[in-house]
């Protein structure tokens, strides 16, 4: 089951084209490299869009979101499968 | 020309979004609930999770009992919406008459735009190949190839996961029609089914065979649709998008609290009306009916409809008869699921009596600023508290367009 973080997050982002792919993430002091985007999806929050995405290092997983309008990001769930 | 309709419908397809986002869900049984209670609903399980019998309807207490290494997520619809978004885009890359028929189900008339059935399955191929590799590799899809929609549906609900089938001519129907039941069939019910078999028709073989004339006199225009879909004769066509906008505008919740009070139910009410109230005026029409329906614990419950001479518009206006049939009714369960609509939709006109009610304006306004800021910014008092009430859900059949 996930758990809610929803904590802001730094987070070091290389821009392809067409693409963002986050590689890696500071959270509470530690860093942690991402191995794997697996999905990009959207939301709406009133006129801004949302950009979530799902992505794994080796063993956790995490849902991150980046907010355009503002320029942050957020560590919104975390799953360990240890 | 040759007559070519594809039908792609996607396996698993909540479950396979669940498992695509999180590596760590594949190959186990996951089930995606409506939410997380005992109570919850589940809405779609992974091939593995239908494999030990958690299946779509499955309590979630009784999911946990069947396989208590299940592993169970609450939807989440933005989810669902953004990856059939990205999946109608490239099959709309492959000609300009496409139909969205669910959440995870479309048609696609390629007719001139493929030379043949030969073309056409390697561009099926084509589609499959690009879900996996711009979407995500876990995705897995059934397309059917025929000459009829019909048929490319009845194609796509045998290929199994991840295959393609085609049913290119008439010599094609006879071997997978066999052995297959009447109610395998795309609208016959068992009900259906029960008026056929009256008729002396037990199989799809008996079907296609049988008089038309006295399928038509015996069952009516149904019966004569059946007829035709399965003798491969086109009495369909892809439906345009006005063609789509359905005809009428309905939210419903499956209350997480089973309960007789009034106060409660109402305001559950009242926010899907307001929920209803927007997508109506989004899609600018008025609506000459209000249903409110609600479901008891076990079964049983109750259904109203009213046709109304004035025409409304508002949260208020909805709300107003679905409210009073509430408060005049002796509840004799606890309630289960809650439902509002509105019905008889016809364009927007300012008539003079509509456009002098300054209620209307303010709706417009209320709609505004939600959707500039956020759905739930601005509300009426009556819903103070009542955020996690109702919250976004999604179904297989409701798309908004
Ligand atoms: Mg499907």
């Amino acid at each position: 089951m996930y758990d809610q973080i929803n904590e802001p997050i730094e987070v070091l982002v290389s821009f392809k084209t067409n693409e963002i792919v986050p590689q890696l993430f500071s959270w509470r002091r530690k860093i942690y490299k991402i191995s794997q985007v697996h999905l990009v999806h959207t939301s709406t929050l009133g006129r801004q869009t949302l950009y979530h995405f799902s992505v794994t290092d080796e063993v956790n997983y995490f849902q991150l979101v980046f907010n355009p309008f503002n320029l942050s990001w957020v560590l919104e769930k975390l799953y360990s499968s240890g | 020309m040759q007559r070519i309709i594809l039908h792609l419908d996607m396996n698993s397809y909540f479950a396979s979004v669940e498992q695509q986002a999180n590596p760590f869900f594949r190959n186990k049984p996951l089930g995606v609930c409506a939410y997380l209670s005992p109570n919850g609903c589940i809405i779609a399980s992974s091939v593995e999770a239908k494999k030990v019998g958690v299946k779509t309807g499955c309590r979630v207490y009784q999911a946990v009992k069947l396989c208590p290494q299940v592993i169970l997520v609450e939807n989440d619809p933005n989810k669902y919406r953004s990856v059939t978004q990205k999946l109608f885009g490239i099959m709309k890359s492959y000609s300009d008459s496409f139909e969205p028929y669910s959440i995870d189900e479309a048609f696609l008339d390629l007719t001139g735009w493929c030379r043949d059935f030969k073309q056409a399955e390697y561009l099926a191929e084509k589609i499959r190949g690009r879900v996996k590799a711009e979407i995500g590799s876990w995705l897995r899809c059934s397309i059917g190839l025929s000459f009829t929609k019909f048929l490319a549906k009845f194609a796509s609900d045998t290929a199994g996961v991840d295959s393609t089938l085609m049913l290119p001519d008439q010599a094609s129907l006879e071997p997978v029609f066999r052995g297959r039941q009447l109610t395998d069939l795309w609208g016959v019910n068992r009900r259906f089914k029960k008026h056929l078999n009256a008729l002396g028709i037990r199989t799809i073989a008996d079907l296609r065979v049988f008089p038309v004339q006295n399928l038509f006199s015996a069952l009516g225009k149904p019966g004569y649709w059946l007829y035709c879909h399965v003798n491969g004769l086109e009495i369909d066509h892809l439906r345009s998008l006005e063609e789509l906008k359905s005809k009428s505008i309905g939210h419903s919740y499956c209350l997480p609290r089973w309960t007789v009070d009034k106060k409660y139910l109402s305001a559950v009410l009242f926010k899907l009306a307001s929920k209803v109230g927007v997508r109506l005026r989004e899609r600018k029409q008025l609506a000459y009916g209000v249903y409110v329906h609600w479901s008891y614990i076990g079964q049983g419950g109750l259904s109203k409809s009213f046709k109304l001479k004035k025409p409304v518009y508002t949260t208020d206006d909805i709300f107003r008869p679905a409210q009073q049939v509430l408060s005049r009714a002796e509840l004799s369960h606890k309630v289960t699921m809650l439902a509002i609509g509105v019905f008889n939709l016809c364009p927007m006109f300012k008539q003079p009596e509509l456009f002098f009610r300054p209620d209307l304006n303010l709706s417009e306004a209320m709609d505004q600023i939600n959707g500039r800021y956020g759905s739930q910014m601005i509300y009426r008092g009556l819903l103070w508290k009542t955020e996690n009430l109702a919250k976004d859900r999604i179904g297989f059949r409701k798309i908004d367009f």
